[in-house]
């Protein structure tokens, strides 16, 4: 027997990554699972290259970041990498979200798949707010002082859970010495719950863009994904690099190239890009606890969607209601990053509080109501024929 | 290996036995590469894109008309015009 079907470890990569039999109809949209591998690799690489030089103290911090970008050999090419690829990883994330969602994959029996998913975005976006501090700009220091901030609406332990998070009375060096301890510690975590993602993904496989499983027709995943995903490779490396070449600093915000000064507080305080639909769904609500809940729950919602999702029809390829709402979500999102963007005047506002609105509406309205609807038209269409689903 | 009702393993596909499998290629020279370029290549890829233009379409439309709708009213409140209607 070949070696690859008898080593025990070797078998878990054939299993996994050679033989796997694999729907011979997913497209390039299935490409950003291995897209989101590959940032996550990359990121830990360059990530632990730059903590060879980096110095996490408010003293140092900034000069250090500079210091590997003037002196150490190729340290601006490390960074650089490092800054964008956490673009391209939440640009991808929200990609394989979309895709998720568009095409029920969330739906069972992916639902523990669906799930770990979502504890992945959520440490996604903590590893991300960490790691953004720890250049100690202006945006660092004031991003991080709003975001830690937002705890104290907590009522009662609020204000002790704060200052437990700073370490001290306010946004400091231990503030800094932690949140760098635990943007080392988290990608390792993620490491983590990909391995089980992954092992969730294989006990069912991947779902397809019709939604229906096909016994019959598969091909195995290598050569046929294994290439496939090597053009996705190729090309997300070319955009990178293309960032990371020419427009290092465009998804970036110029204030992070200030030094962090607790005395002087930023014309607008704003998150990354990535992370501007939640701080406007946060911002869209007056009470500060509640809107801290809101944008909490923005993501947390995701774990209800194999609840809400009434549909006995899983992909959209086959739900035209379900499809132009879908669209909908995406648009809206859009909208919320440009809102979150902006300072807080009308009217964004006014658009803000109904995109976030309409943000939890679609899960908790629209996504069970359309699938009650289609269902009954299914049904009302099929009626008395052999189709029906009501046939005896 | 799988397992899920959705992830059968090679030899439990759930189709007919196979046995006698006969492995073959075609002579390159037999091989007809660019077959349907244009009419799967072109002509079908519009037909699919069009067919999803109103899905995508509309929300767009929307989407667009109260970014610059939102961009234009947030010009105009900071006119002489819009103060003065203030006071």
């Amino acid at each position: 027997m070949k070696l690859l079907k008898a080593h025990p470890l070797l078998v878990l990569a054939n299993s996994y990554l050679i033989d796997s039999p694999a729907p011979s109809n997913i497209t390039y949209i299935w490409n950003f699972g291995s897209l989101l591998g590959s940032c996550l690799v990359l990121q830990i690489i360059t990530g632990v290259t730059l903590a060879m030089h980096y110095l996490p103290s408010i003293d140092a911090a900034f000069c250090s970041v500079e210091h590997i970008m003037r002196d150490v050999n190729n340290g601006w090419l490390i960074r650089y990498l490092h800054a964008n690829v956490a673009s391209f990883f939440f640009l991808f994330v929200y990609l394989h979200i979309g895709k998720a969602l568009y095409y029920g994959s969330f739906r069972a029996p992916r639902t523990l798949l669906w799930s770990i998913g979502v504890v992945i975005f959520l440490v996604m976006v903590i590893t991300a707010f960490l790691g953004y501090v720890l250049p100690f700009g202006q945006m660092s220091l004031w991003g991080a002082t709003v975001i830690t901030n937002l705890l104290s609406a907590i009522p009662w332990l609020g204000t002790d859970l704060v200052e437990f998070i700073w370490g001290g009375y306010s946004v400091g060096n231990a503030t800094l010495n932690r949140f760098y301890s635990l943007h080392f510690l988290l990608p390792f975590v993620l490491l983590m719950l990909v391995i089980m993602h992954l092992i969730a993904l294989h006990q069912n496989g991947s779902n397809n863009p019709m939604g229906i499983s096909s016994s019959l027709d598969r091909v195995p995943l290598h050569p046929y994904y294994t290439f496939k995903d090597l053009v996705g490779f190729f090309v997300f490396f070319l955009v990178l690099s293309i960032f990371v070449f020419f427009l290092p600093n465009t998804l970036g915000h110029p204030d992070n190239y200030i030094p962090a000064n607790p005395m002087q507080t930023p014309a607008s305080i704003v998150p990354e890009w990535y992370l501007l639909p939640y701080y406007a769904i946060l911002r869209a609500i007056p009470s500060k606890l509640l809107g801290v809940i809101a944008m909490i729950g923005s993501i947390l919602i995701l774990f209800t969607m194999p609840l809400l999702d009434t549909s006995r029809v899983r992909s959209c390829a086959f739900r035209p209601f379900m499809r132009l709402l879908f669209w909908g979500f995406v648009v809206n999102f859009l909208i919320l990053t440009w809102i979150g963007s902006q300072h807080p005047e009308p009217p964004f506002i006014t658009i803000g509080q109904a995109c976030s609105t309409f943000y939890f509406s679609y899960f908790l309205l629209f996504v069970p109501l359309i699938g009650l609807i289609e269902n009954t038209l299914s049904d009302l269409a099929t009626l008395g024929s052999d189709h029906s689903s009501y046939k005896t | 290996m799988g397992g899920g009702p959705e992830h059968p393993w090679w030899g439990n596909l759930g189709g007919p036995v196979q046995r006698h499998i006969v492995t073959y290629s075609i002579s390159p020279y037999k091989q007809r590469l660019f077959v349907g370029a244009l009419s799967h290549g072109v002509f079908n890829t519009y037909r699919r894109v069009s067919s999803q233009a109103f899905y995508v379409g509309v929300p767009v439309f929307i989407g667009l008309l109260i970014y610059y709708k939102g961009s234009e009213r947030h010009e105009y409140y900071s006119t002489k015009a819009a103060k003065k209607l203030e006071k």
